[in-house]
Parts: structure tokens; sequence; C-alpha cells
């Protein structure tokens, strides 16, 4: 479980989040929406403190992050798996050295073990046989899938997708839909989507919450989410047209 | 927050700003150097690609610039009947300031614009922090790897190019100047004494030191995207090239300081 209290985040002048309370339950998918620039990658990256915060305290599973150090953080992010908005695939690897990479930095396993969990995932991503091709000689789509293998190849307690359909075509963005719901019925992990895609969003998600100038809007089911009559939930459930 | 601000208003308070942002990162690296894990097989590949591969370049650089000194003062002091002495003068200005400055220069253009370069794209990728969010140190992985690298091929380099430039003095020295080659020999051994070597091997070592730090601080902080990264990269070669020039000379002044006048 992540529990986040009172969250804030500035940049210069610019409040990005401000006093953010919300809790990632286990076992379950949340979907963080909200417009781009509300400050959802901003709330990933502060989970697994690639940024500092200014104040609020960060919770995993009871444990208070808070005040941790960068060398305290990695015991915590080994715990915890990461696709990027822009996938952030290393682009000097191979696609299999970039998801055998964190069994290669942490694990003992032997290389036998890991070509073994490498296919294991790719098959499961739907991305065998691209084991020796550079990031750069796959399309963005596949470079999603790559990470997405990379990002669970440890099996983590917790998963996060940053905008994992942005920008891909409408049926390559169902396949990754079905893939991060079949992540998570297939390891139980904890799973936060953050996205702007309600498709996406409709087909993942356990619970919904809405970002809104970097507060809570709404929270709830998606069902919830279908029916309020909230003023900011209906134009984005529009699409911004009027209401 | 507050005199952050005011700082960075001015033109000296930004210098200082960037100045103290540097010397923070060098912090964060001596931090990263004092404990595990170390990545050598990462160190034995960038001992590849920034030794192996600039050993070409530095080897012409080396050659020529020995050729032209034995040329050009060989000429100059003929007409004084000195000419016997070009043995020494190459060796001196090739060991002593030449080699060390000619060959930093090229290792900052190829390798330091290259690691900024590549951290920088990194950077604005977000590989950077995918490394991180993976719980690898990428000052442990990427920076160290790369300083360590400079700093071991570095001296290395400088004593090929040294070495090359002397070789280059004695074909012009037998060919143009009718200088033998024993005499060449025996003024070139003469004149190195054991402190031109080991200011010959400091330098080097320092200016790596510069070329890394420098390089590695401008590709770690870059932001902007692929312009960023242009800009990162041009900015590497220009402060390594002013930081050589600047540090060569107060080095030569306090070799000289230290073994007094010749
Ligand atoms: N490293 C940073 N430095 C300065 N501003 C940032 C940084 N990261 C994000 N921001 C700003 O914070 C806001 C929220 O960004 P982000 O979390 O990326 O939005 P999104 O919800 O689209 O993911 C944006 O206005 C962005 O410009
Ligand atoms: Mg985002």
């Amino acid at each position: 479980m992540i529990e986040i209290f009172e969250l804030s985040k500035d940049f210069g002048d610019k409040t990005v989040l401000k006093r953010l309370d919300v809790v990632f339950e286990n076992g379950k998918t949340t979907v963080v929406l909200g417009r781009s620039g509300t400050g959802k990658s901003v709330l990933l990256k502060l989970i697994l403190r690639l940024m500092p915060l200014d104040s609020g305290r960060i919770l995993v599973d009871g444990i208070d992050t808070t005040d941790f150090s960068e060398s305290q953080m990695m015991d915590i992010r080994r715990r915890m798996g990461m696709l990027f908005q822009g996938s952030a695939l290393f682009d000097s690897m191979t696609v299999f050295e970039n998801v055998a990479y964190s069994l290669r930095e942490h694990t003992k396993m032997s290389e036998m073990d890991i070509r073994l969990r490498v296919e294991e995932k790719l098959s499961f991503v739907e991305m065998s046989g691209t084991e020796a091709l550079l990031p750069s000689e796959l399309s963005g789509g596949m470079q999603k899938r790559i990470a997405l293998a990379r990002a669970m190849v440890t099996e983590p307690d917790y998963i996060f997708f940053d905008e994992p359909t942005t920008g891909l075509d409408p049926i390559t963005a169902q396949t990754i839909n079905e893939l991060i719901k079949r992540v998570q019925e297939h390891t139980g992990s904890t799973v936060i989507v953050v996205t702007h895609d309600l498709e996406s969003a409709s087909f993942v998600a356990q619970k919904i919450v809405l970002l809104k100038e970097g507060e809570i809007y709404f929270e709830g089911t998606w069902d919830e989410f279908e029916q309020s009559q909230l003023e900011f939930v209906r134009t984005f459930r529009s699409g911004g047209k009027a209401v | 927050m507050k005199i952050y601000d005011i700082l960075i208003e001015t033109k000296a308070g930004e210098f200082l700003t960037h100045l103290y942002k540097y010397a923070m990162f060098l912090g964060t690296v001596i931090k990263a150097a004092a404990r595990g894990p170390y990545y050598f097989n990462e160190v034995l590949e960038q001992l590849y690609q920034i030794g192996y591969r600039s050993l070409s370049i530095v080897s012409l650089t080396g050659i020529f610039t020995g050729m032209v000194m034995a040329f050009q003062t060989g000429m100059e002091m003929s007409r004084f009947g000195a000419k016997s002495y070009i043995g020494t003068v190459v060796a001196l200005s090739l060991v002593r300031e030449l080699g060390p400055v000619l060959t930093a220069l090229v290792v900052a253009g190829r390798v330091g614009a290259g690691i900024t370069a590549e951290l920088g794209s990194m950077k604005v990728t977000d590989q950077i922090d995918a490394m991180r969010a993976m719980a690898t140190d990428p000052y442990k992985k990427l920076v160290l790897t790369r300083i360590v690298a400079l700093l071991i091929m570095m001296p290395l380099l400088v004593a090929v190019a040294d070495v090359l430039g002397i070789l280059g003095g004695l074909l012009i020295a037998t060919a143009n100047l009718n200088v033998g080659y024993e005499l060449y020999k025996t003024t070139v051994l003469e004149a190195l004494l054991m402190d031109d070597l080991v200011s010959g091997l400091i330098k080097p070592v320092v200016f790596a030191g510069l070329i890394g730090t420098i390089g590695c601080f401008l590709g770690m902080s870059t932001t902007g995207g692929t312009k960023g990264v242009g800009s990162s990269t041009t900015l590497s070669v220009v402060l390594s090239s002013i930081s050589i020039f600047v540090f060569n000379f107060v080095m030569t002044k306090i070799f000289f300081l230290i073994s007094g006048p010749l």
C-alpha cells in the first residue's frame, strides 16, 4: 500500500501538487487521470523519489520513506517497476540487455536463468525474437512493450505506468491495455496507471483518481466516475466539449 | 530560495551558482566512490572506448607536433649554429608542455564531448531516471567509471604522444637538419630530468580530472531536449579547453617554483 499525505511540490513559482492525499491499495489498479501538465508524472517520480518533495509524507507498506536518503531509497525502488512516458529504454543496449538489466544488477541469478526469465517476459509482452535488436530499431508501441517487460522482470510489488497508451494507434493502445490488465491479474502487483486516455482508464481501472490543479478532484470506481455529475468530471469525460 | 533568486539574477551570481553546483557534483562523485558496488567491467569498456579509440588521433598529434617543432626551431637554431641542441628543445617542450596540453585538448574534443553528449541524451530521455528507478546509482555506474577510465588512460596517451613526438623530431633532425641519430638521442636523454617526467605525468592526471568531471557534470545536468544536449556538448569542450590552459599555466609555475630556477 502506498499512502500519500499532504504531498506538495513546486517548481519555482509554479505549484504542481498541493497538499495531495491519496492511497494506492495493494493488489489493485488505480488510474490517475488529469490534464497534461497537472503533475501526474511528477507524482510517480516523487513516489520513486527521483526528485525531492517539498512537504508531505509518503509511506510504502507502512514505512515512511519521506526522509530516506538516495541509498535508502534504492531498497524501496527494487520493489517497484516503472514504465516511463517515453519508454526510456537504454539505447546503447539490446532488447535483451535492457530487460535483463535489473536481474544482472541485483540478483545472483545465473546467465541461464536470466535468459529463461527474459524470454518468459518477452513472450508475455509478445515480443519474442527481438532480443538482439536495439531500441532504435523498434516502433513506439514495441518500445513500450519492451519497457513493460523490463519493468516487470523482477516481479516487483508495485508497477507504475506513465501514459502507457499515449501516442499509440488505437489497436496498439488496446494491446497495451490488455497487457496491463494481465500483468495485474498475473502478478497481483499494485498497479498505478497515469493517463489522460479514458478508453484505457475504463479498461484497466479498479479505482479512478482525477487530479485538478494539484489536488484530488474526484476519487471512486469507474462506474462512479461515469455517473458523476461534478462539473470537471463531466468536462473531462466529454473531452472538453460543452456539457 | 530567496538568496538563490537574487544570486541567479547577476552574471557573477550565475557563475557562482554553477560553480556551487559543480562542487556539489564533485561531492556526489566522491561519495559514490567511497562505497561499492563498483562497475569494473564498465571501467574496462570505458578504457577501451576512451583510450584505445583515441590512440590514432593522439599519435598523429604527437608525431606532427614533434616534426613541426623540430623543423621550426631547427631552422632558427641553425642560424646560430645551435642546431645540435634540437633534441633538447623538442624533448623539453613536448614532455613539459605540448604533449600534455595538446593531448588533453584532443581528448576534451573527442572524449569529453562524447561523454557529455551521451550522458546528456540519457538525461533528457529519462534513461538516467530509469536507471535510478531500477535501483542503480548512475554516479557509480556512468560517472565514476568514465572519470576513472580517463584518469588511467590520459597519462598513457600523453606518454604515447611524447614518445611519438620525439621520434617525429628525430625524423626531421636526421632528414632535414643533418643532426645524427646518436647526437639526437644523447641530447634528448640528457635534457629530460626526473622532474620533467613527474610533471609530465601529473599534468595529464589533472587534465583527465578536469575533462571527466566537467564532461559528466554538464551531461548529468542537461535539460531542454536535443537542443540542450547540443549546447551542453559545446560548453563541455569550451570549458574543458579553457580550464586545461589555465591549469597548465598554474602547474607550470608551481613546478618551476618547486624545482628552482634552471
Ligand atoms: N524537472 C522539472 N523541472 C521543472 N518543472 C517541471 C519538472 N518536471 C515537471 N515540471 C512541471 O510540472 C508540471 C507537471 O508536469 P508533469 O507531471 O510532467 O505533468 P503530466 O501530468 O502531464 O505528467 C508541468 O507544468 C511541468 O512543466
Ligand atoms: Mg506526464
